[in-house]
């Protein structure tokens, strides 16, 4: 097939015979092609998004002119089927913000159980917020209302900064610095099994807490209150510093878990999770599967 | 993504073409769809979750052809195919950035065009192996074994030198040697 495949490399044929495109039927070259056209076209009618294109939209054509040649493609594309050019751009444009890990088995008793992470307008230092902040703490949760809180008030311009205590997340001493691994599986009865996946230590998974990539995506706080701050804190005066509470947390115990994961084409994964709790009993929980098999790709 | 317009400024762009270079007009791009399009749109079945529902597939290979037109100045003679398949590995992250809202900070340089948990590999052994490689060496990987690209493509795609591709194509074989038998050896056990 290729000069690649040569004998003596089992694992390179291996590779070679679970090609997934060899069972796969071919193409529709005629559905194809008029998403093409009508991708063309697209780029016809619509000014090139700055960056994208570069120079192209002027870049010579040489006897036909980009109008022109464009033309011929829009021409081309209305006559043929103009649903499949809904489609084909459906397609494109369908891009929907996954959301992922909304949390079950018990990790979040009554908490807003959702592990989405905050999209433009929400500040992303909402990481580790306490989402199911307990209903005495209504200076905690509640100050947005501005209702009877003195201490913690939104801003009145350019949007909300979230008034939420931020968490400095520390481990304990008990906790374990030793990776493992555990199970991925698919969700469901059925459920296919992954493999056996390495998982971050007890340690680790307290320093994801704190970590961007996966702070926004942890469930945040559920069980007893954790220590607030005090009540009635002094109003601010002039000239005086702008509070700003910051809490740590020392994380006393760990425990692996499983948590889902809905991934964007609608799978849904069961992937190991801790639960780490502090001494107050506020539990939160992160993935765990270990960064070499997290693929970061955006 | 590369935007290089790579035509000097100073030239009046409409004029003409370079003299060696036949016009990359209807007749080329036709020609172009005739003999890749297959070929781009298999890369995509083999890189999407599922074996890539086929509509996914088509949207991907279209976007693809549809950006080697818009840029047609910039896709080079005799090596449009390699010049497709490195920008399929772009609109491949593309859409998986779009499917996907993960809090990351980190933008990897190699674009990771395959996902070995997702991908539509049915021999579960490959994809276990394919997972302890890193994404540069899967991606060199399977450019070669499904894709039959080698050499000089290889290097195109990769946008190294041709020594540069056959050492790292040879790096990323001796790994995958390595991670069957750390496989073997786990099954095993």
């Amino acid at each position: 097939m290729n000069e690649h495949e040569r004998a003596g490399d089992p694992a390179f044929d291996r590779l070679v015979a679970a090609d997934p495109a060899r069972r796969a039927p071919d193409p529709v070259q005629g559905v194809l092609r008029a998403k093409v056209d009508a991708l063309i076209a697209e780029q016809a009618e619509q000014p090139e998004p700055a960056g994208q294109a570069g120079p192209a939209g002027q870049a010579g054509q040489p006897e036909a002119g980009q109008e022109s040649a464009d033309e011929l493609a829009l021409r081309r594309h209305r006559r043929r089927a103009p649903w499949l050019v809904a489609a084909a751009v459906a397609g494109i444009v369908a891009a929907g913000g996954g959301g992922y890990l909304v949390g079950e088995s018990g990790l979040g008793s009554g908490s807003s159980a959702d592990m989405t992470s905050g999209s433009s307008a929400e500040a992303p230092s909402v990481m580790g917020a306490p989402e199911g902040a307990p209903r005495d703490e209504r200076d905690e949760v509640e100050p947005e209302r501005g209702a009877d809180t003195e201490d913690l008030r939104p801003l009145s311009t350019g949007g909300d900064l979230p008034t939420t205590t931020g968490l400095v997340f520390h481990a304990g001493v008990g906790l374990s610095d030793a990776p493992g691994t555990a199970d991925v599986r698919v969700a469901g009865a059925s459920g296919e099994r992954l493999g056996s996946y390495p998982v971050v230590s007890e340690v680790e998974a307290v320093e994801r807490l704190g970590d961007p990539r996966f702070a926004g995506a942890v469930l945040g706080r559920s069980g007893e209150a954790g220590p607030r701050p005090k009540a009635g804190a002094p109003a601010p005066t002039p000239g005086g510093p702008v509070a700003w509470p910051v809490e740590d947390v020392t994380i006393v115990s760990a425990s692996l878990t499983q948590a889902n994961y809905p991934l964007a084409d609608g799978t849904e994964l069961v992937v190991p999770a801790y639960a780490l709790s502090d001494a107050g009993g506020s539990t939160w929980t992160v993935i765990a599967v270990a960064d070499e098999l997290l693929d970061f790709a955006p | 993504m590369d935007d290089s317009p790579g035509a000097p400024q100073d030239e009046p762009p409409h004029d003409r073409p370079p003299h060696d270079r036949p016009p990359h007009d209807e007749a080329w791009f036709s020609a172009l769809f005739d003999a890749h399009s297959r070929a781009l749109y298999s890369y995509f079945v083999r890189r999407l979750p599922d074996g890539g529902r086929t509509s996914d597939a088509e949207d991907l290979a279209a976007e693809v052809l549809a950006t080697a037109w818009r840029r047609r100045d910039d896709v080079p003679d005799g090596a449009e195919l390699p010049w497709m398949y490195r920008t399929a590995g772009y609109v491949l992250a593309n859409h998986r950035r779009k499917l996907r809202a993960l809090p990351v900070a980190v933008v990897p340089d190699e674009p990771d065009d395959v996902d070995p948990a997702a991908s539509a590999v049915s021999d579960d052994a490959v994809r276990q192996v394919l997972a302890r490689l890193s994404p540069r060496d899967r991606r060199i990987l399977l450019l070669v074994a499904w894709d039959g690209l080698s050499g000089d493509d290889l290097a195109q795609v990769l946008g190294v030198s041709r020594g540069g591709a056959d050492a790292a194509l040879s790096r990323a074989r001796a790994r995958l040697r390595d991670a069957w038998d750390a496989h073997e050896q786990v099954v095993d056990a």
